[in-house]
Parts: structure tokens; C-alpha cells; sequence
């Protein structure tokens, strides 16, 4: 795998998109210098973990900052309707 | 005839570990104090397996809240679609492709249109049926897709309300906050064709993670990205008010399609 950051970032999110453990299409990994960022998010919080493990098993070496969320998913209440008439 | 009362969302990517299961349990704990109807706009699962299309299942069994569903890219990945379905179905489930569901809530006749729909772009930037094979098909697939949705509209033709379900976008609108080079790959213009060829109270939708909640069609209709990285909720709600509608319509000389 290429070291360079801009391949190094693709060959990342396609890592995570593919992983059975993650298969989220949509995060966002940016790699400056020897460190690695990954934002975005998923449904839980097993993924979320597991973003950070495929991470540094892609990157070795690398620091990993895994900033994905888990997204929220309280119940709204009657009053959050939209009213579309 | 009160207020109808749907309840939406996409993109739930239900996995099989315990905190995935709960999560889903807990957001559809009360969905039948607040909806009639429960949309899933497709990625009802991480890698489309019945094992966690089963999560779906049992809770939206619990939630005891009619329910339609139409599958997503993920429901598919693991080429077991068929068994998925299966599952959605014994729950009672109406899983729609290319078809429709008519429910009677309070004696309001509501028909839900749904397909998977595709990617393919928008005006001015679509992919065409020209070249290699690949690009051919993936331009048939769309083409393909709107046609099914045509098709499912038009089976819930003569009803009070039309919800149409998908899970790609029909419009750039609801992508605004993804990457314009993925618009291709997250609708299609022909979706919009087909609802404004046929009319539609609302349109909702799942899969631009990173979009926006609200557009319109060309033609008007309402569209939602009811994704749940966008809505960051449970479920999205939605009222409408069907008696207001058909005066509107008969106002304006339009039958009760």
C-alpha cells in the first residue's frame, strides 16, 4: 500500500467500507503526516470500536484519531411532527 | 378523517451485536403512541444477512405499527435479498420493489409507492446507456429502477394519500452536504420523473448519510432524507391532513389521485 497521504486515506475509507466489521460507505479519513483521522458515523457502538482496530491494522504506526460517532437515535415526541398540511 | 400520522426512517444498518439490538428496541419502543404508518427507507442492515435483518424484524413486530420497508444497497450486499425479504414478510412486513401497499387508517385510503430505486445522476450530469458493458448496465439499472417505480405508483393509483418510499434520492436537493462527485451514485432525475408523471403527497427517502432532510421534485412534491445520520432521531414524523388535501384537489379540479 502506497504511503503517500492521498492514496493512504482512500485505501482507508475503501478498508472501512469493505470490512464486515465496519461497512460504513460514508466516513471521512484524512491522514496528515504520521497521523490518521476518521470522522463520520455509525450505528454502533462495536463499529465505532472497530473503525479504530481496522485502522491501525491498515496503518501501522500510525496514530489513529477516531473521531466517529455513534448516531443519536432517541424517539422524537408528537410535537417534533412536520406538519405538511 | 383526523390527521394521518407516518412515521420514517432510513439507514438503520442494524448489526447483531447486543447495543445495535438494543438501540433499535429502544427507538421503536413508542412508535405506535406517535404514527398509523412506519416507513424504513431501506439499509435496514450492515451487510444484508437474515440474522440481522431479524433485528428489524423482531422489533418492528414489537412496535405493533403497520409497516412498509423497501431495501437499500447494504440489503443486497451479501446476495441474500431474497431471504431478507423473507424475514421483513413474516413480520408482517409489506416490503415493496416495483409495487405498492394500500392501508386503511381511520377510513383514509393511504398507498404506499416503494422501490429500491438507483444512482445515475441528474440533469446535466447523468450517466448515459453508451459504451462498456458496465456503464450500459449500470445506466439500464436505473432506467430499470424508475420504471419500477412508475410501475408502483401506478398500482396505488385512485387513493386518498400517496406516500412514495425509496431508498436512492430523486433529487439533488437532499444531497446538499454530500461530495458532488458522488451524486451519481446516490440518485437518479428519472425517480423524479416518475413521481411528478403520477403525483405524490410525499416522498421519502434514505442513503445520502451526509445530505440534507428537505427538497421538492420539479413538479412540487415534497421530499424527505429520512437517513438517520440526518434526521438523528429514531424516526422522523410527519402529519398530514388528508381531508384538506382532497378539498384542495376538488378546488383545483383534480381527481382524488
Amino acid at each position: 500500500m502506497s504511503s503517500e497521504p492521498q492514496y493512504m486515506a482512500e485505501h482507508l475509507r475503501t478498508g472501512l467500507a469493505t470490512d464486515s466489521r465496519v461497512h460504513e460507505l460514508g466516513l471521512d479519513v484524512s491522514v496528515i503526516g504520521t497521523t490518521v483521522v476518521v470522522r463520520g458515523a455509525v450505528s454502533s457502538v462495536a463499529q465505532r470500536d472497530a473503525v479504530g482496530m481496522i485502522a491501525s491494522e491498515l496503518a501501522p504506526g500510525a496514530e489513529i484519531v477516531n473521531d466517529v460517532e455513534v448516531v443519536p437515535s432517541r424517539q422524537p415526541d408528537s410535537a417534533e411532527a412536520e406538519e405538511l398540511g | 378523517m383526523g390527521p394521518l400520522r407516518i412515521a420514517a426512517v432510513g439507514d438503520v444498518h442494524a448489526g447483531v451485536e447486543r447495543d445495535s439490538i438494543e438501540r433499535l428496541d429502544a427507538g421503536f419502543d413508542c412508535v405506535a403512541d406517535h404514527a398509523d404508518l412506519l416507513l424504513l427507507a431501506g439499509d435496514l442492515t450492515r451487510c444484508g444477512t437474515p440474522e440481522e435483518v431479524q433485528v428489524v424484524a423482531d422489533a418492528v413486530a414489537r412496535a405493533g405499527v403497520p409497516t412498509a420497508a423497501v431495501l437499500g444497497n447494504h440489503d443486497h450486499h451479501a446476495g441474500r435479498a431474497g431471504e431478507v425479504v423473507g424475514v421483513l414478510e413474516s413480520a408482517g412486513v409489506a416490503v415493496l420493489e416495483g409495487s405498492a401497499a394500500t392501508f386503511d387508517v381511520g377510513g383514509c385510503r393511504v398507498g404506499v409507492a416503494g422501490a429500491k430505486g438507483f444512482g445515475g445522476g441528474f440533469a446535466g450530469a447523468c450517466v448515459s446507456e453508451f459504451g462498456e458493458d458496465e456503464t450500459k448496465a449500470f445506466a439500464r439499472h436505473a432506467t430499470e429502477a424508475a420504471d419500477r417505480l412508475g410501475a408502483a405508483m401506478a398500482a396505488c393509483d385512485g387513493v386518498d394519500v400517496r406516500i412514495v418510499l425509496l431508498h436512492y434520492s430523486p433529487v439533488r436537493d437532499t444531497l446538499r452536504g454530500e461530495s458532488p462527485e458522488l451524486y451519481p451514485f446516490l440518485g437518479s432525475y428519472l425517480l423524479a420523473e416518475a413521481i411528478d408523471d403520477a403525483g405524490a403527497d410525499l416522498v421519502v427517502h434514505g442513503h445520502a448519510h451526509n445530505g440534507t432532510e428537505r427538497g421538492t421534485t420539479p413538479g412540487g412534491v415534497r421530499v424527505r432524507n429520512v437517513a438517520q445520520p440526518v434526521i438523528r432521531r429514531a424516526y422522523r414524523l410527519f402529519e398530514l391532513h388528508p381531508d384538506e388535501r382532497r378539498t384542495a384537489r376538488a378546488a383545483a379540479g383534480v381527481d382524488g389521485s
